[in-house]
């Protein structure tokens, strides 16, 4: 290889890397693999974590990763820049691969507080903290799944309420009365609990 | 994308993307967002909305379980996910590429009961109006014939919104409007 391919090689690397996700869709679109490794690398993490919620392992999570954005690239030629935006878009293909996981098996369920952590001696404000965490994580388990999903993606992956009702493949009103029950029900929870 | 215009909204309003989205103004409606503050700014009763939104806010992020979870991707598999690349489908037609478009499908989509009843509806008005219509002195042609080639260029009409060459099957094309279900 010479060193002025590496070189032109390079500038294309550094080109792609700042380009935005329409652009990088574009090159996809084409076969460009180079595109989709970037692309794969702004949003594999987000994905991960998001898919985590429902499987509730990190190699389960990696998983409905690797097939989200394996589709993606598949399915490139169908996403359109004047219809959904791309993140939502990878986010529906990312959310329909969870629920397609949760409903061949068990889904993840409450959350089991243990006790040893008491028992090996924590301080008492570490004990309070993580009581207070697992009544909040307890009483979002217990929120119906569509209520549970419209809090995890506006509130814990900071989606648009646009992205996260086109993700949801819901209206923005829709997404805002799931939202609302689900405050409301959390802050029922958490203070009946408490 | 573009951008949404500011619009004015009422104290309810702002009550409401509390109820929803929190008291963070990011989190809220970017077109709602300047009325939102300014209503707030000139209203002590939604100032102390906020501020009482904002402590469930802090609990709601604070007991995240996941919030030490890294989102720091490994490379490596990043790379794995590549090497994994199958073959991309092929463009799909061009007129249906638009999936938010796609949603709006003509009343005569055959893959509907109604697109069915309305298709069938429309056979029969067709031959009717070919047998009534037909000049006396004209050529006898085969109804049935004349009627199912008019009925796919008109259907492939509608459906897809231009004509159709003679050389091509509507038959043929207008397979492939289903598309693949992600």
């Amino acid at each position: 290889m010479t060193s002025g391919s590496i070189n032109s090689e390079t500038m294309l690397s550094e080109k792609l890397a700042v380009q935005d996700d329409q652009q990088l869709m574009l090159a996809i679109v084409n076969g460009s693999k180079e595109a989709f490794t970037i692309l794969a690398s702004r949003y594999t993490g987000q994905i991960i974590k998001f898919a985590y919620r429902y499987v509730g392992s990190r190699s389960d999570a990696e998983d409905v990763a690797q097939e989200a954005m394996i589709r993606l690239w598949r399915h490139a030629a169908s996403w359109e820049p004047q219809g959904y935006s791309l993140r939502s878009w990878i986010y529906r293909i990312t959310y329909n691969l969870c629920i397609d996981e949760i409903r061949k098996r068990k889904p993840v369920s409450e959350l089991k507080y243990d006790n040893q952590a008491v028992a090996e001696g924590q301080p008492d404000s570490d004990v309070y903290q993580e009581q207070k965490d697992f009544m909040l994580n307890a009483a979002l388990n217990e929120l119906p799944e569509r209520q549970r999903t419209a809090i995890n993606l506006c509130v814990y992956q900071a989606l648009s309420n646009q992205d996260a009702a086109d993700t949801m493949g819901v209206s923005v009103e829709a997404l805002e009365s799931l939202l609302s029950r689900a405050r409301r029900k959390l802050r029922k929870d958490i203070m009946n609990k408490s | 994308m573009t951008a949404k215009t500011a619009k004015l909204i009422s104290p309810e309003r702002v009550k409401k993307l509390f109820e929803c989205y929190g008291s963070n103004p990011d989190a809220w409606p970017s077109d709602e967002k300047v009325s939102a503050l300014s209503l707030i700014q000139h209203s002590g009763e939604l100032r102390e909305l906020q501020l009482e939104t904002a402590k469930f806010d802090k609990i709601l992020k604070e007991t995240d379980v996941l919030k030490d979870f890294g989102i720091t991707v490994d490379q490596g598999f990043v790379n794995k996910i590549v090497e994994a690349l199958p073959n991309q489908d092929v463009k799909p037609n061009p007129q249906f590429r638009n999936r938010a478009s796609q949603d709006k499908k003509s009343f005569f989509d055959l893959n509907r009961s109604m697109g069915a009843l309305a298709a069938s509806v429309a056979i029969m008005a067709i031959t009717l109006s070919i047998v009534t219509l037909k000049p006396e002195n004209a050529e006898p042609v085969s109804t049935v014939a004349t009627a199912n080639i008019e009925l796919d260029v008109w259907m492939w009409e509608q459906v897809v919104g231009e004509s159709v060459d003679d050389s091509e099957d509507p038959l043929t094309m207008l397979g492939l409007l289903e598309l693949e279900e992600i």
